[in-house]
């Protein structure tokens, strides 16, 4: 792994649905490492195809996804932490069996750390999966994908379906529990609970990256934050 | 990798069949104890008679669903691990899709032939007991003129005799067939619910369509491959299937189950890793 090449470069990535939906157009991008990049734009804008993209789940219909310099694979998969945006947890597990099969696969995974978060969220490790609400799934998610030493976390909507205590909670623990020199990709509509602790935003349009600067420099740029922004450059 | 794999999906796989083999456990002794205990004999009446034809109904179906619920697992677990939204959670895992593959077709094999052998001891306990009931012997005797007759069998110069090659060697390709007709049952369901994922709509519709299209072809397929041989074969004749032809007959058997074992795994493989899109 060479560190001094940004995490994951993107290169005119293009994804078509059913031969005829673009979701993904011709998009050039580069990730680099140490920095909390926020993936903004509004709903069909291609953010969640891209992250899939980057985890290996859809196959592009052109261009080239490369992460630590080689297209995603078992490497890639060890050194990225994604966290979906839908639940996945098999129902029929039980909250401690999903740690011990996190704790298998993944090296970088710290059994102690997510018993800790287990305790605080007050989530017992014995309960079953189906007994548990959405909101504790997505939290034991969260909890999973937190508890890694990952090099890059990838976030698709970590805080849209969790009330706003929660919501604390989540960036205190994604704040807490990342490594500083690993990245963070945060997908969300919910710019403004976010951008404190952004350091690069991503705006995206039709599939393409419309825009990749520090967040403090648009902010000095337009004179206004970034959520401002957001909202003047997707106004309906 | 492999190794953790296997031993989560032997764990995750194992509840339902068994649940199902247990049931068949308890059936089996249940009714082998009616039999030593002489139950049907006691007041033989309609009722009693209907009574018997009910329980071996009720057994029936309990060795059809040890087999029905070892495929349903098989074919769920594939569908319901790679293509819902537990794929999330599959295809992330730092392994590589052959290795996802390989875990899930070795343990659905290994049940299906658990299931297997745990149907033939259960019929096998049933009729020893029902035979030994009805020829008023007792099971011990029973069981020493049953080996007998077994060891008696493969001794049998019948069997050197008709056939043109070496009884070792013909054990040796059922075994064969045998081991590779499971790994085909269950590549073949995951070849199906694979394909299924290219249509654009309605994939399990899809899925079942290619299993009953793919079953057509094979069909076909086996019956222009084996029509040469089956006149000699329906009328057995030892001048016509000499030991070349019998070796002959083997060995295609052989290449064509390994090499559509072979080639469904290998499709499978590619569609998982090539034409993955979890929507």
């Amino acid at each position: 792994m060479d560190i001094s090449k940004p995490i994951v470069e993107i290169q005119g990535l293009t994804k078509i649905y059913n031969g005829s939906k673009l979701a993904v157009n011709q998009m050039n991008l580069i990730i680099p490492r140490g920095r909390i990049i926020g993936l903004l734009g509004p709903n069909g804008s291609g953010k969640t195809t891209l992250i899939k993209m980057i985890n290996g789940l859809l196959v592009p219909s052109g261009g080239k996804v490369l992460i630590n310099g080689e297209p995603p694979g078992p490497s890639s998969k060890a050194v990225i932490s994604y966290l979906p945006e839908r639940t996945y947890l098999p129902a029929g597990m039980k909250v401690k069996d999903i740690i011990t099969f996190f704790a298998q696969f993944y090296a970088d995974f710290s059994i102690e750390r997510a018993y800790n978060m287990l305790q605080i969220l007050a989530i017992p490790p014995a309960a079953q999966l189906k007994t548990l609400s959405k909101g504790t799934k997505e939290k034991i998610q969260l909890i999973l994908v937190m508890s890694r030493q990952a090099q890059l976390y990838i976030l698709d909507e970590p805080i849209a379906g969790v009330d706003p205590a929660a919501r604390d909670y989540i960036l205190h623990t994604i704040m807490a529990n990342y490594d500083h020199q690993s990245s963070i990709l945060l997908s969300t509509h919910l710019i403004s609970d976010i951008e404190s602790i952004l350091d690069e935003v991503i705006f995206i349009r039709y599939g393409q990256a419309i825009m990749h600067a520090p967040a403090e420099a648009v902010r000095r740029a337009h004179g206004k934050s970034v959520d401002a922004y957001f909202r003047e450059v997707f106004a309906c | 990798m492999l190794k953790k794999l296997f031993k989560q999906e032997w764990k995750s796989f194992s509840l339902a069949p068994t649940i199902t083999m247990i049931l068949l456990a308890v059936f089996t002794v249940i009714l082998m104890t009616t039999f030593m205990t002489e139950f049907w004999d006691q007041s033989p009446n309609i009722f009693m008679e209907m009574f018997a034809g009910l329980v071996i109904l009720a057994y029936i179906f309990c060795i059809a669903a040890v087999s029905f619920c070892v495929t349903l697992c098989t074919a769920v677990r594939f569908y319901k691990n790679f293509f819902t939204d537990e794929g999330y959670l599959m295809f992330t895992l730092p392994v590589k899709t052959s290795d996802l593959l390989l875990s899930k077709t070795f343990v659905a094999a290994l049940w299906r032939f658990i299931s297997i052998i745990c149907i033939c001891l259960s019929i096998f306990g049933i009729a020893c007991v029902a035979a030994a009931y009805l020829s008023d012997i007792g099971i011990v005797q029973f069981f020493q003129e049953f080996f007998d007759l077994f060891r008696t069998a493969f001794d049998m110069e019948w069997l050197r005799d008709s056939l043109p090659i070496p009884v070792s060697l013909f054990f040796i390709w059922l075994a064969l067939t045998g081991i590779l007709s499971l790994f085909f049952d269950i590549l073949y369901i995951y070849t199906c619910i694979c394909l299924g994922q290219l249509f654009k709509k309605h994939k399990i519709g899809g899925a079942i369509l290619c299993y009953f299209g793919l079953r057509f072809i094979f069909r076909i397929f086996r019956q222009i491959l084996t029509a040469p041989l089956s006149n000699a074969f329906l009328y057995y004749d030892t001048d016509k299937i000499g030991t070349g032809n019998w070796i002959l007959i083997m060995f295609t058997t052989l290449l064509v189950l390994g090499g559509l074992c072979t080639g469904m795994y290998y499709l499978c493989n590619y569609l998982m890793s090539r034409k993955l899109n979890l929507e």
